[in-house]
């Protein structure tokens, strides 16, 4: 049942993303009679308050939020990588001040994170998903602060220290093998949760500018049109949850095993 | 810098970017001025309760935002406080028996929340608790009949991985060899669990609100932007659109104070449910 759903869901997120590549209607084109049109085959999915078409529209704002999601993962990875075993091997003033932003960024709310960057960068795609992605270094710091930490007390770093091995040679060929894996799955796992945070900055109005369309940003613009056309807001909210399900089941987390039961 | 703040209100007033607009605008609100020479002097005003005036509206900072706080506080600390205390229940609900059906209830919640954004929830309430069903006039009531539904919005999302958080918890003290001591003893699993896994459960659902405030503070955002309530967001929202420093410094500011102060208060509590951490500290 769950590879059934799962691979649907996949499906529907394959099928979107090609014709995404392949073109669609043009999102932004403007037809006045064609306000509140019905879903036919030149309007996939009908059209909204200003004619415009709401599938092309979909298929732009999905492919935007997936990119910043990517971009803010990307970020994420390498920042906290650099960070994460700056904190676990470095001792001196670099490492407590790496500990110190680490703390600093998984503390700090994302919101707070993201204002912040518009207030230096001005608001845009990449403003927000260089927010998203350093409110997501800190927890990725802590996370590979852990697993390295795990790592050093492995034999084999032991042994490659005694035989006389850099510090960078064992973070590069010892340590960083085994804190890779875990950390891309985390992150793998975190692509939903940052999609979600790009809609909810973009509904907050702090995303791309108001003509471009996303997820985010087309729930807060057509939820005046509720009565007239729900299927304008119920629409981008679907493809939210579809999207969100389809990567929440990708990513099963371990069940708990406890002898309590 | 873009969007520059003097361009954009100059625009707004439909006055010319001449360079003598300009240069004296720029010389009033003090912004022709280094960042180090602007960010010393803000520090400087600030902690002496100066926080300088907006530049969209001319208002003393302070001001603009002692009107709004009583509605973020009201909604995002309700919000936090209700979901904290819905969760132990649940959580309490789903450790007693592992795998029946309280644990795979709280567990479809969990995954339903993290499904489905804040946002959009709010906006379906929105719109069918008060336009179509007309339960509660969510623009236009009272300010408790207006807060009510962003402080439930904000506590179901805020409750959803605390109740995991409390779950895990007990199950965690469940599994030390105290509880076998008490069931020996001849209490029920209910009382082992509540009066043994208790305060466990109590201080780790403390270190878990202090990360929790991070999303609160973002889903207060969020329910005040849904449900139009004049708080503290819609000031930022606005000042982000045009550039207002002073009013985005005092936030960000004040936002990083709070969560110290939060994560310092938590330890504080932890520390008197769980002599053990002290010593471990000392």
């Amino acid at each position: 049942m769950r590879r059934l759903i799962t691979s649907l869901c996949l499906a529907i997120v394959v099928a979107l993303a090609l014709a995404g590549a392949f073109g669609t209607g043009d999102p932004h084109a403007i037809q006045l009679d064609q306000r509140h049109a019905q879903a036919s085959l030149a309007y996939w999915l009908g059209a909204d308050h200003l004619g415009r078409d709401v599938f092309a529209r979909l298929v732009e704002g999905g492919w935007r939020a997936l990119s910043a999601a990517l971009v803010a993962a990307t970020l994420a990875l390498v920042g906290g990588l650099v960070l994460g075993l700056l904190t676990a091997l470095s001792p001196g003033v670099l490492g407590f001040l790496a500990t110190r932003l680490a703390d600093l960024l998984a503390l700090i709310p994302e919101i707070v994170i993201a204002i912040l960057v518009v207030a230096v960068l001005g608001p845009s795609v990449f403003s927000m998903a260089l927010s998203l992605g350093l409110a997501a270094m800190g927890n990725t710091a802590l996370l590979v602060h852990g697993l390295t930490r795990q790592a050093q007390r492995e034999g084999y770093v032991a042994s490659s220290f005694a035989l006389g091995a850099g510090r960078l040679h064992i973070a590069r060929w010892h340590l960083l093998p085994a804190v890779l894996p875990p950390l891309l799955t985390y992150l793998a796992g975190h692509i939903g949760h940052l999609v979600l945070g790009y809609s909810a900055l973009a509904f907050l109005g702090l995303g791309a500018d108001s003509g471009t369309p996303d997820w985010g940003s087309m729930i807060f613009e057509y939820r005046s049109y509720w009565f007239e056309d729900p299927m304008l807001v119920l629409l981008p909210a679907m493809a939210l949850l579809l999207f969100s399900a389809a990567m929440n089941l990708l990513v099963e987390p371990q069940r708990n095993i406890s002898p309590w039961r | 810098m873009p969007g520059d703040p003097v361009l954009i209100a100059l625009h707004e007033q439909s006055q010319a970017a001449s360079a003598e607009n300009l240069r004296s605008l720029r010389a009033a609100w003090g912004v022709d001025r280094s960042w180090p020479e602007r960010y010393i002097s803000f520090i400087h005003d600030a902690v002496r309760g100066d926080w300088g005036t907006s530049l969209r509206t001319g208002r003393a900072v302070a001001d603009e935002f002692t009107a709004r706080l009583p509605w973020s506080l009201a909604i995002g600390g309700g919000g936090l406080l209700v979901g904290a205390l819905i969760s132990v229940p649940l959580g309490y609900a789903a450790a007693y028996r592992p795998g029946r059906s309280a644990d795979i209830i709280t567990r479809g919640y969990v995954v339903f929340s993290q499904t489905l954004p804040a946002f959009v929830l709010a906006v379906a309430l929105a719109w069918v608790v008060s336009a179509n069903w007309r339960l509660i006039p969510v623009y236009t009531g009272i300010p408790t009949q207006r807060a009510l539904l962003p402080v439930l919005l904000v506590a179901f999302y805020a409750a959803a991985p605390l109740t995991r958080v409390v779950r895990h918890a007990f199950l965690d003290a469940a599994a030390q060899p105290f509880m076998l001591t008490a069931l020996a003893k001849g209490l029920s699993r209910a009382q082992a669990l509540r009066r043994h896994a208790g305060p466990h459960a109590l201080s780790t659902l403390l270190s878990a609100l202090v990360p929790q405030m991070a999303w609160v503070i973002g889903g207060t955002a969020v329910a005040e932007i849904a449900f139009a309530i004049p708080g503290v967001s819609q000031l930022l929202v606005e000042s982000v659109a045009s550039r207002d420093h002073p009013v985005l410094s005092a936030y960000i500011m004040g936002a990083a104070a709070m969560m110290v102060t939060v994560q310092a208060l938590a330890s504080a509590c932890r520390n008197r449910l769980d002599s053990r951490l002290v010593s471990c500290a000392a």
